[in-house]
């Protein structure tokens, strides 16, 4: 049995770095020179500093990334310009493989022909001298968006580059994302990862962590979603990580929502203070819609509206947001930038908003708390020498699992669908360590109003459809 | 970290090593003995035992072999992909030498003789009329093998034991759902595996407490290259890794799975994070000649001779392509290790992924013909197979056999 320790941070790890940063195209990443270049930037570059000043609107932050360091820099002036929060930097698929050899050649080709054939911003290969240029004269926080298992390069590169807001995480970016790469090599590659951050972090100035909550985005039970987020943060601060970012998707369902919201913001401080990681600040993050977005532009729209209202009602401290073009590939940047002032203006307008508490979402908070809390305490007393093994052993076993994961280490025995309101329901949880009497009270709100509901695969596309037509 | 106190022994097919472990997994002192034929290996081991391990507890001594160089076994399975690796995957865990992965639809059969042949494939269901039909038209004849063993679908189990009356039939490793959920596999090689070893290898004569509880090295060896990745050793791995154990017999590779390449066609088994795979042809000594043949008809040879600065190289090129040459058991140790990696490279072995090694941040090269390597010699031989700019890989040669140490003295109930 183990359970999160301080004992389990990794320490020293130069010995482990140097490898890393002596590949050719780290660049000769010097720990002192970076330091004093991080300690330069200004104080608006840190996430802590954003989230202190948000007032009540929840930050901005849209997704973005093309291969060419000058579409990349126009997108940076046109999202600020907008009037995003948090800059994006989207790294492109064949980085986040570690197939650094292919970027580069598709980089090139990008760049001779001038047209795109990345889907994101090849960052090691850029690396990290000439990213510093993206970035020249902002005072807002850069976000890294990737979706790496083995991130060790490329975040030195990235944190180099001045970019200080690192999202992943062993199993957040292993679990949706891959089908092979082994859980135990990611969840060791993102001690790593977190070691190095609170190496660079100072008081004042932390290096800060975010995870992705909404997984596979696809029906994934909101007490799932935040027992992964709760051990990523405690995973995390175990290597001395001090600012950290839970996140969620939207689920479609705006009191489930509201009650997750709740819950991870409360359960996250509660278990972080419970293991002694007191001092780890700890925000909150929302999505907005992760699954099939509509084709029609209006729609999207709508989709979109609502989502950023449901940050409001949840004062989330960030809203990700996604554009009128997703259903069709990767936005323009006045696409993009159009979202964001979409999104500030609906903010603006209803920045008053107070969360409700009816008895229904009350009841719904006390369900996913009861079994976010069950998932846990099996997590912690599964058998291993450190945390991060319990957590390994406990997606082999099924007490961890992820609604259409691809990956060969998730028991993918759960099976969730929507109850009549759009809520998720457990319909079989597997292997999931939860109660009896939880699962009873899952299956009874399914039952509710199911006359209209129909049954089996086609109901459960449905479900997963829910935001098409 | 390892527990303490343990006297560890290895009994190869040349060398018998002996080592005492402190606290701390500290080795106290380490011997390296040749293999007396004339004495047998349980006399030869008690002697040995009774001049150095004296005083010491049975429960203490700690005992592996792969005196006989492995288990060949064949596997028959529904696919490759999930059942065939997955009884592969637990084959290699065991410690045995799997030959060829064939589906139940190859109806050409195989010329080797293995030990073992495994049938398998499909996942417990009662409704499985495919796999029911792939059965009965198989055809063992087809195959050479000393027992046979059943590990698919369990509803079919009858059927397989009506029609092959001394077959063993174990838990199916898929169960219910397409990764494996248990070591049925595993559990019944490796015991063939140390029956074979005890009794073929008059090991039977050892003591009890001490032939009961011997264990195939190669399962000793990937545990102690996993305590390393986990940060459990003395030995720093970090990344993805491979280590290559250059043996009398065999060649073996264990690596970290994330070397294996996206579009690889045969792919280790789900869920699996550290893969072994066995060249059976490649070592210094029983697999000699086989070795010296295939780097004959190596197409890259001359560059091989030149990596490794030979004197002489156009000589020793033709010499080598009339099999005249006489090398020495670091040319071998060398060959081996080309001939591993240019096969993992692009994949050239029955069920052998294809690897990125461009990926690698370390290799690790240990057993005993390893110790006669220099880093150097490595050092000029990897770009001649891993062409990737940038990455520098390192390489560690496992002097005081760590990775042997480590794994033998784990004690997985600290």
């Amino acid at each position: 049995m183990a359970t999160p320790s301080k004992d389990a941070c990794l320490g020293n790890i130069a010995a482990d770095r140097a490898p890393i940063i002596s590949h050719s195209l780290a660049q000769g990443i010097d720990f002192e020179e970076v330091q004093s270049f991080l300690a330069a930037l200004p104080a608006n570059r840190y996430p802590a500093a954003a989230y202190t000043q948000r007032g009540r609107m929840p930050c901005v932050q849209p997704r973005g990334g093309y291969p060419r360091f000058e579409s990349q820099l126009a997108l940076t002036h046109e999202l600020d310009r907008a009037g995003a929060d948090f800059i994006p930097l989207t790294i492109d698929s064949y980085t986040r493989h570690n197939q650094y050899d292919t970027a580069a050649r598709l980089l090139q080709r990008s760049e001779d022909e001038e047209k795109d054939y990345l889907n994101g911003y090849p960052l090691i290969n850029h690396g990290y001298e000439v990213t510093r240029e993206l970035y020249r004269g902002l005072d807002k926080p850069v976000s890294l968006r990737h979706g790496t298992p083995d991130a060790r390069l490329l975040v030195e590169v990235a944190i180099a580059s001045g970019i200080v807001e690192i999202e992943g995480g062993g199993i957040c970016y292993c679990i949706p994302y891959s089908e092979g790469f082994p859980l135990d090599r990611a969840l060791l590659y993102w001690q790593h990862v977190d070691r190095v951050c609170a190496l660079y972090s100072t008081a004042d100035r932390p290096i800060h962590r975010e995870s992705f909550g909404p997984l596979s985005a696809t029906l994934v039970p909101p007490a799932t979603a935040i027992a992964i987020q709760i051990i990523e943060a405690l995973l995390a601060a175990e290597q001395g990580v001090c600012s950290f970012t839970v996140s969620f998707g939207q689920t479609g369902s705006i009191s489930q929502d509201i009650a997750t919201a709740r819950v991870l913001r409360q359960l996250a401080r509660e278990f972080l203070d419970r293991f002694g990681f007191n001092a780890t600040a700890v925000y909150l993050a929302y999505h907005q819609w992760m699954g099939q977005f509509p084709h029609n532009r209006a729609k999207a729209a709508g989709l979109i509206a609502g989502g950023t209202l449901v940050s409001n009602l949840i004062n989330a401290d960030k809203i990700v947001v996604k554009t009128v073009d997703e259903a069709l590939g990767i936005p323009k940047a006045e696409v993009n930038s159009e979202a964001v002032d979409t999104v500030k203006y609906l903010l603006r307008t209803f920045s008053f908003a107070t969360p409700p508490n009816s008895p229904e979402i009350q009841a719904e908070a006390e369900l996913i708390e009861s079994e976010v809390r069950h998932i846990l305490e099996a997590v912690f007393a599964m058998p291993g020498r450190a945390f991060w093994e319990s957590v390994y052993q406990a997606f082999r076993i099924g007490y961890i699992d992820v609604p259409f994961s691809p990956h060969a280490d998730n028991a993918n025995r759960l099976l969730s669908m929507r109850d009549a309101r759009g809520s998720i329901r457990i319909i079989n949880p597997g292997a999931l360590p939860i109660s009896a009497e939880d699962l009873r009270r899952e299956q009874q709100m399914l039952s509710v109003d199911s006359v209209s509901r129909g049954e089996g695969y086609r109901q459960l596309l449905a479900d997963i459809n829910i935001m098409l037509d | 970290m390892p527990s303490a106190h343990v006297f560890a022994v290895d009994i190869g097919s040349t060398i018998i090593k002996l080592a005492h472990i402190g606290d701390e997994g500290t080795i106290l002192e380490q011997w390296f003995v040749e293999r007396d034929h004339t004495l047998g290996i349980a006399r030869q081991v008690e002697a040995l035992l009774a001049t150095r391990a004296h005083g010491v507890a049975d429960q203490e001594i700690r005992v592996c072999s792969s005196a006989n160089g492995g288990l060949r076994v064949g596997i028959v399975s529904l696919s490759k992909l999930f059942s065939g690796a997955s009884i592969r995957n637990q084959a290699l865990a065991a410690g045995a030498n799997p030959l060829f992965v064939d589906t139940l639809d190859d109806v050409t059969g195989q010329t080797h003789h293995v030990d073992v042949l495994l049938l398998g494939g499909g996942i417990d269901c009662p409704d499985a009329a495919p796999m029911r039909d792939r059965l009965e038209r198989f055809d063992a004849s087809c195959y050479h093998f000393g027992s046979l063993v059943y590990c698919g679908n369990r509803y079919l189990a009858d059927a397989v034991r009506q029609r092959f009356g001394d077959v063993i039939i174990v838990d199916n490793p898929l169960a219910t759902g397409l990764r494996p959920t248990n070591d049925a596999v595993f559990e019944v090689l490796r015991r063939a595996y140390l029956d074979d070893l005890v009794y073929k290898q008059g090991i039977s004569e050892l003591r009890g407490s001490l032939a009961n509880g011997i264990r195939p090295t190669p399962e000793i060896v990937n545990l102690g290259f996993r305590q390393a990745l986990f940060k459990r050793s003395s030995l720093h791995l970090n990344g993805p890794c491979l280590m290559v154990d250059i043996g009398g017999a065999t060649t073996d590779l264990h690596y970290t799975v994330e070397m294996v390449r996206e579009d690889s066609a045969d792919r280790p088994a789900p869920g699996t994070s550290i893969a072994r795979y066995v060249f059976t042809d490649l070592g210094v000594v029983a697999s000699r000649d086989s070795t010296l043949s295939q780097l004959r008809n190596h197409p890259n040879l001359f560059e091989f001779l030149n990596a490794i600065q030979m004197d002489e190289v156009r000589g020793t090129y033709r010499s080598i392509r009339e099999a005249e040459y006489e090398p020495d058991t670091t040319f071998l140790a060398l060959s081996c290790l080309f001939l591993a990696l240019t096969r993992f490279v692009v994949g050239q072995g029955p069920g052998l992924p294809v690897a990125d090694l461009g990926k690698m941040a370390q290799i690790v090269l240990t057993g005993g013909a390893s110790q006669l390597l220099s880093e150097q010699q490595v050092v000029s031989l990897l770009p001649l197979i891993v062409n990737t700019p940038g990455n520098a890989t390192e390489i560690l040669i496992d002097r005081n056999y760590r990775i042997w140490l480590d794994g033998i003295c784990w004690n997985e109930s600290a």
